[in-house]
């Protein structure tokens, strides 16, 4: 199942897209002080009506919502509350959809962060237009990274050519890469 | 590293991204939906980026797409070689990716191991 954090990235990225978003805000922050984690999700994409917002919240799926948009969403709902934290959904039609989940980063049941390097790598790469922003602030990992800058820089250079895979992977390592093993 | 440092890689590849005509030519769509995911697609992925990386591809993009109907069988991934049928591989893995990668996507025929369907509509 999803029981890592970059994977609940990728699926809140993916809704995103499904939502026709033309700019995705994703962020991991870290406060020692308070002992908690918060993954936020924001997007510009159409939006979701009380009912099918009410339906994503809690693994409800009417004829009204016909794909499978959302699976991951109460499973992030469950973990987040499970360890000590809380989770928000926000949401209204033409005014983009925001995910917030906090967790007890000391929890012994928070899930680890999975291969986050590899997941921000791949979210930029497979931006496709679309402008990605992500900031990573957690227990000495520092990332900031926008696709808006990078494509301003490459210009007609697709991200995906070899050269530059070489270099953001080096890159996003060299911010991120050093502790991203999972483990607390 | 500075982000900046970009610039020369794009200085140094811009003559050979000038001799490219059109788009790519082999488009990798992996299945990125909640099932998806859950079941590994996140490796698939990071196999397909890898091995573009390292046998220097020039000519592949990979995408992803949520939900296909495919659940029992994820992850799924289609791979689009221009002028040829789209084939659907199920059950992927990063080594599977990997050899499609290299049997399929370099020297031209499909992994039959993994195919779901062939779809010759497809462009």
């Amino acid at each position: 199942m999803i029981e890592e954090l970059d994977m609940h990235l990728l699926d809140l990225v993916q809704n995103a897209r499904g939502a026709g978003a033309t700019t995705i805000d994703l962020s991991v922050i870290c406060d020692d002080r308070r002992d908690r984690m918060t993954l936020r999700v924001a997007d510009d994409g159409r939006g979701m009506d009380p009912e099918t917002l009410e339906a994503v919240r809690h693994g409800f799926f009417s004829s009204k919502s016909p794909r499978s948009v959302g699976l991951g969403i109460p499973l992030l709902r469950e973990s987040a509350e499970h360890c000590d934290g809380r989770f928000e959904i926000v949401s209204a039609p033409g005014r983009g959809t925001t995910v917030e989940a906090t967790f007890r980063m000391s929890h012994v049941d928070r899930p680890p962060f999975g291969d986050l390097a590899a997941t921000v790598l791949a979210l930029v790469v497979t931006s496709e237009g679309r402008r990605v922003r992500i900031t990573i602030r957690c227990e000495g990992r520092s990332l900031e990274i926008d696709t808006a800058e990078i494509s301003e820089i490459l210009g007609d250079l697709p991200l995906q050519h070899p050269e530059v895979l070489r270099f953001l992977k080096a890159y996003i390592a060299e911010r991120i890469g050093a502790r991203t093993g999972g483990e607390r | 590293m500075k982000l900046e440092d970009l610039r020369r890689i794009r200085e140094r590849a811009s003559k050979e991204i000038s001799l490219r005509t059109g788009g790519a030519r082999v488009r990798v769509i992996v299945g990125m939906g909640t099932s998806g995911i859950a079941a590994g697609a996140r490796d698939v992925m990071g196999a397909f980026l890898d091995e573009i990386e390292k046998r220097d591809l020039t000519d592949v993009i990979v995408t992803q797409t949520g939900e296909r109907g495919w659940a029992s069988s994820e992850p799924v991934v289609e791979v689009r070689v221009e002028g040829e049928p789209a084939v659907v591989y199920g059950e992927m893995t990063p080594d599977a990716a990997r050899r499609v990668v290299a049997e399929h996507i370099v020297n031209g025929s499909p992994v039959v191991d993994y195919v779901l369907e062939v779809r010759k509509d497809a462009t």
